[in-house]
């Protein structure tokens, strides 16, 4: 009884919020954010981490509500902005959009762009909210969970990251998408370790001590490769018919409905873990929602449920990401470290002492999310049509104008030419991957992971002084040490039933051909 | 050769050849770096060296399925010299090559003088190398496009520019 | 209609280039934006402690000040990157005072405090923390844990400025050999404490002092002369009423100074000077570093370049000590805590 006595608090404190902030320019500056954020995720390598870290000074001369309102709408419309690039030219807009690729672009590719959009907006949309209830309601639940990851236990999730996106993104075969992921790895070695701050692999080279920085890689690997690719052909590919609808039909809905709550809970529940953020978050439940799906097969050929997986986990991620803001004031994601480090300018502490100190910032926080997703949707299905129109701009026209969009990106992060060099080189690598049937997005989630599993493994074992069998006894690890190993064994049998296959079918072509 | 031979089997057998290689490389930089404390368990070289050994793994594991689908033969003749002839002359190639080296040509170009003026010359020579409009679209066009963008950026978001 | 459309296209070229030239305005910074550049990730400490006292000096000088993160290298990617830029005054570089220290040791950036002029808002002393119900109750207890060496303890970094204390701590309590297990921040060390991970841990205290605060975790120890309250129950011992000898430890509690190339035009230079004394002054500043647990300390000028040059001595040895330099301080002619001196230091500039 108390506890649903405390619920029914938490939920008047956050409508009072929501009443709270109905005034003019609080509304302004959360339709205003959300549209910036939204334009910000649509470009390929301006991610929601760059966009608070640029706003962040000019949000310190707002009230904190307002400061608040703008960023949270910021953040959350780049979030979901990403997926617009990824349907439309299936150059992912953020890194956690790269999932939302595989059933998007296909879509659009049929003429079912808008419908795509519409959907992975709604998506958006419910992952958000979802997580925002569960924000409010069972922080605290969560929040033990995300205490139990030690340094093992995030080495393992790493490892288990880009096995599955290994696995997804290759289709049937496994065995080339760990390749690439490992790559991913290698490439994430160059620089200076995080322990002794030891430079691998840079060769003497300053530039290279920093290591290899994720945004030109990302728009490299993607936005360059994407544009030789589809340019080299004498007629590069043209996507025609009507806008179409953008907001789904109801009976089409209602199957997705399982998932869509599935794939918020993962989204929470990583989101929650520091260390791991939405890109990991979307795989992972777009690899669940594979095998749990009646449909699984169809993932990767365009698949609505394969985009309502990706974009509802994405967005869940944010306020997951918040529980151990709020709790801890350890930031779940690199954006929510930045809002973080703008309400410290505030002068508000999250953490323990918040429910003392500031005891309206948690509900202020999940009324302006609240408010923030919903100009997000307002604002995605307003700019749904016109989007939809440059699709069917020509790719000779619209491509070569992306690519100063990409050396913008590239540039900005980091401020030297240096970066924009290192995008074209992943550039001409991700064309050759692709010329040779590889997948790419392993490459980059790779290079994210790459050294959470490598500082994590050795702190692990700094940890346990070297010995093996204290890390076996930790439950949580030991789960995800099982998973693992079941990939790896379904991977390779897969693989194997491929190329049987194949050499089947060519073997059969030819008995017919003679 | 009496062994039949597959779609894509030369390619992964190269593939193989090199990831084998490339773990071995990997493995030798790592072994050779720096061990901290007396102990390789939290040393840098750690990491580098457990991966270069995936490599290895991973380049066996295709090897063998590509020389089970007669990857050798496929793989001598696609490093064959009539071969690589046709790869180098095939259009498509030559014209990715010439795409990247605008961009090449660009970046270059954006470090030494205004990003207007770069961006809006990139645009007019990729936009008439692909014949992508008529001339005076393309003009408009790349203009626009350029100053827009400049714009976008410079002025209204206050992104840092080259 | 086509002609028509040629003769738009031209008369919209030409206006461009007209609108193109941009027009400059008087200011401390004609020419452009100035950037201060923070070598560490943005929402992380060094970020944090920067960027609110660049908004004030912004607001004081009434120009924008831009703030842009370049991580890497213990933030010897953006102190180079700074370096190899002209000496125009436009991009100051900011990070945490003991980054210095291993710059030339472990051969990331050939700078030491000579090149750089500093300006440093406020110091953060360090504590060593433990769980609140833990068999840990006490300083004596961690060293004794410590002396065992059974016990894991948490630090943000190798060489970072808690790791280089708690090695003078070591030094003079007697502990041959600590087994650390690294963090990526502060705040991630004092939730391992929490959590059970590490029995113990020591971290720039700012970082964690409401959890503290609010009893979730105990912190037996803090790097001052005077005992600190921070709730009024809860007093924190300071490490010399607690450790015999630990008066000899030298003041290496970090600062965050923003920097400037030395060879900076002067009259910038004074701008910055007096925005910036400007700036800690104010009642945001003190408010901030009152919750934080942080001392105002205000250094410029020589009073900077005395405590930098403290910190590179510092800092350089105890990385060398522990084996993680490329090359002996004593190559770049860095000297020992014990022999360091102000007065021969200071000659390094005229040379």
């Amino acid at each position: 009884m108390e506890i649903l006595h405390l619920l029914a608090d938490e939920a008047v404190q956050v409508g009072s919020s929501l009443l709270g902030a109905l005034n003019p320019t609080i509304l302004a500056l959360i339709f205003g954010g959300s549209l910036l954020g939204l334009l910000v995720g649509a470009i390929p390598g301006l991610t929601a981490t760059m966009a608070l870290a640029l706003l962040i000074n000019l949000s310190y001369g707002m009230p904190l509500e307002n400061a608040v309102a703008f960023l949270l709408a910021v953040y959350i419309g780049a979030v979901s902005g990403g997926l617009n690039a990824a349907i439309m030219i299936n150059i992912p807009g953020t890194p956690s959009a790269a999932a939302t690729c595989l059933d998007g672009f296909p879509l659009a590719k049929e003429g079912k762009g808008g419908l795509a959009i519409g959907t992975g907006l709604i998506a958006s949309f419910v992952g958000t909210i979802f997580s925002i209830l569960v924000m409010i309601f069972l922080s605290p639940l969560v929040y033990k969970i995300a205490l139990r990851f030690g340094h093992w236990e995030l080495f393992l999730l790493a490892l288990f990251g880009i096995m599955i996106c290994g696995t997804l993104s290759a289709g049937k075969d496994p065995l080339k998408g760990w390749i690439v992921g490992f790559l991913g790895f290698a490439a994430a070695m160059v620089g200076m370790e995080q322990i002794f701050a030891y430079p691998r692999l840079t060769f003497n080279f300053l530039q290279l001590k920093g290591g290899i920085p994720l945004i030109p890689a990302l728009i490299g690997v993607f936005g360059i490769s994407e544009f030789l690719a589809v340019l080299q052909e004498n007629v590069a590919y043209k996507i025609d018919g009507k806008v179409g609808k953008i907001i789904p039909p109801m009976k089409e809905f209602i199957p997705l409905i399982p998932s869509a709550i599935r794939s918020g809970v993962i989204g929470v529940v990583i989101g929650a873990i520091p260390g791991a953020g939405e890109d990991i978050g979307s795989w992972l439940s777009y690899d669940v929602g594979k095998r749990r799906s009646k449909q699984g097969h169809k993932f990767g050929t365009g698949s609505y449920e394969g985009l309502v997986c990706s974009e509802v986990a994405n967005n869940a991620v944010i306020g997951g990401a918040m529980i151990p803001l709020l709790t801890l004031a350890v930031p779940g994601s690199p954006p929510s470290a930045m809002f973080l480090a703008a309400v410290w300018l505030h002068g508000v502490r999250p953490g323990p002492m918040l429910n003392f100190e500031n005891p309206g910032f948690l509900p202020l926080v999940a009324a302006m999310l609240i408010l923030g997703s919903f100009a997000m949707l307002f604002w995605g299905l307003a700019l749904a049509k016109p989007m939809v129109a440059i699709l069917k701009i020509k790719r000779e026209i619209l491509l070569p104008i992306v690519i100063p969009l990409t050396v913008i990106g590239a540039y900005a992060g980091g401020v030297r030419i240096f970066d924009v060099y290192l995008m074209l080189a992943f550039g001409v690598l991700g064309y050759i991957l692709r010329q040779m049937d590889y997948p790419l997005a392993p490459l980059v989630l790779g290079l994210i992971l790459g050294p959470l599993a490598d500082t994590s493994f050795r702190r692990a074992l700094q940890q346990s002084r070297g010995a093996i069998m204290p890390l076996l006894e930790r439950p949580i690890g030991l789960l995800l040490l099982l998973c693992i190993a079941w990939l790896i064994w379904t991977g390779i049998k897969r693989t194997r039933q491929y190329y049987a296959e194949q050499t089947a079918r060519e073997d059969g072509e030819e008995l017919s051909a003679e | 050769m009496a062994q039949k031979v597959y779609k894509g089997s030369g390619a992964d057998f190269i593939t193989a050849v090199c990831l084998v290689l490339f773990g071995a490389a990997f493995s030798i930089a790592a072994l050779r770096m720096r061990v901290f404390n007396n102990s390789l368990l939290v040393s840098p070289g750690l990491f580098p060296l457990i991966l270069g050994a995936v490599f290895i793994l991973l380049g066996l594991l295709l090897l063998r399925s590509a020389a089970k689908r007669g990857g050798w033969a496929q793989a001598s003749h696609v490093l064959g010299k009539e071969h690589l002839h046709t790869f180098a002359t095939s259009p498509r190639v030559r014209k990715a090559v010439v795409l990247l080296l605008f961009i090449v040509a660009y970046v270059a170009a954006v470090a030494h003088f205004p990003f207007l003026w770069a961006t809006v010359g990139y645009l007019l020579v990729t936009f008439i190398y692909l014949k992508a409009m008529k001339l005076h679209w393309i003009l408009l066009v790349s203009f626009l496009a350029a100053y827009a963008i400049t714009f976008a950026f410079r002025d209204l978001f206050r992104i840092p520019m080259p | 209609m086509k002609k028509f459309v040629s003769m738009v296209a031209i008369a919209l070229v030409i206006v461009f280039v007209i609108a193109g030239g941009a027009v400059a305005a008087e200011k401390v910074w004609e020419k452009g934006t100035p950037t201060v550049i923070v070598g560490f990730g943005a929402g992380g400490g060094t970020d944090t402690s920067v960027r609110p006292v660049v908004a004030l000096m912004s607001k004081y000088l009434n120009e924008t000040i831009n703030v842009a993160n370049m991580p890497g290298a213990a933030s010897a990617v953006a102190a180079e990157h700074v370096l190899g830029l002209p000496a125009d005054g436009y991009t100051m570089f900011a990070t945490g005072s003991g980054c210095f220290g291993g710059f030339k040791v472990k051969e990331t950036s050939n700078s030491g405090w000579e090149e750089w002029s500093s300006w440093h808002p406020f110091q953060g002393p360090a504590a060593i923390l433990v769980a609140a119900n833990g068999e840990l109750k006490t300083f004596q207890d961690v060293i004794d844990a410590l002396k065992t060496g059974k016990i894991n303890m948490g630090a943000s970094g190798f060489g970072n400025g808690p790791h280089v204390i708690m090695q003078a701590i070591a030094e003079v309590a007697g502990i041959k050999e600590i087994n650390y297990v690294t963090f990526d921040g502060d705040r991630s060390i004092a939730t391992a404490v929490l959590a059970g991970e590490i029995e113990a841990g020591i971290v720039t205290f700012s970082s964690a002092i409401d959890m503290a605060q609010a009893g979730t975790i105990k912190a037996v120890v803090v790097m001052t002369r005077e005992p600190m309250k921070i709730t009024d129950t809860i007093t924190i011992d300071p490490i010399v009423k607690v450790l015999p000898g630990s008066d000899k430890i030298p003041d290496l509690g970090e600062t965050w100074p923003i920097c400037i190339r030395r060879d900076a035009p002067q009259e910038i230079k004074d701008k910055i000077t007096e925005a910036f004394l400007w700036a800690i002054k104010q009642p945001e500043i003190e408010e901030y570093t009152k919750k934080k647990g942080l001392n105002i300390v205000g250094l410029t000028g020589e009073d900077a370049d005395r405590f930098i040059s403290l910190q590179i001595s510092g800092y350089a040895w105890v990385l060398h000590n522990s084996g993680m330099t490329e090359k002996s301080p004593e190559e770049f002619g860095i000297p020992k805590l014990a022999d360091w001196n102000w007065e021969t230091e200071k000659k390094k500039l005229t040379k």
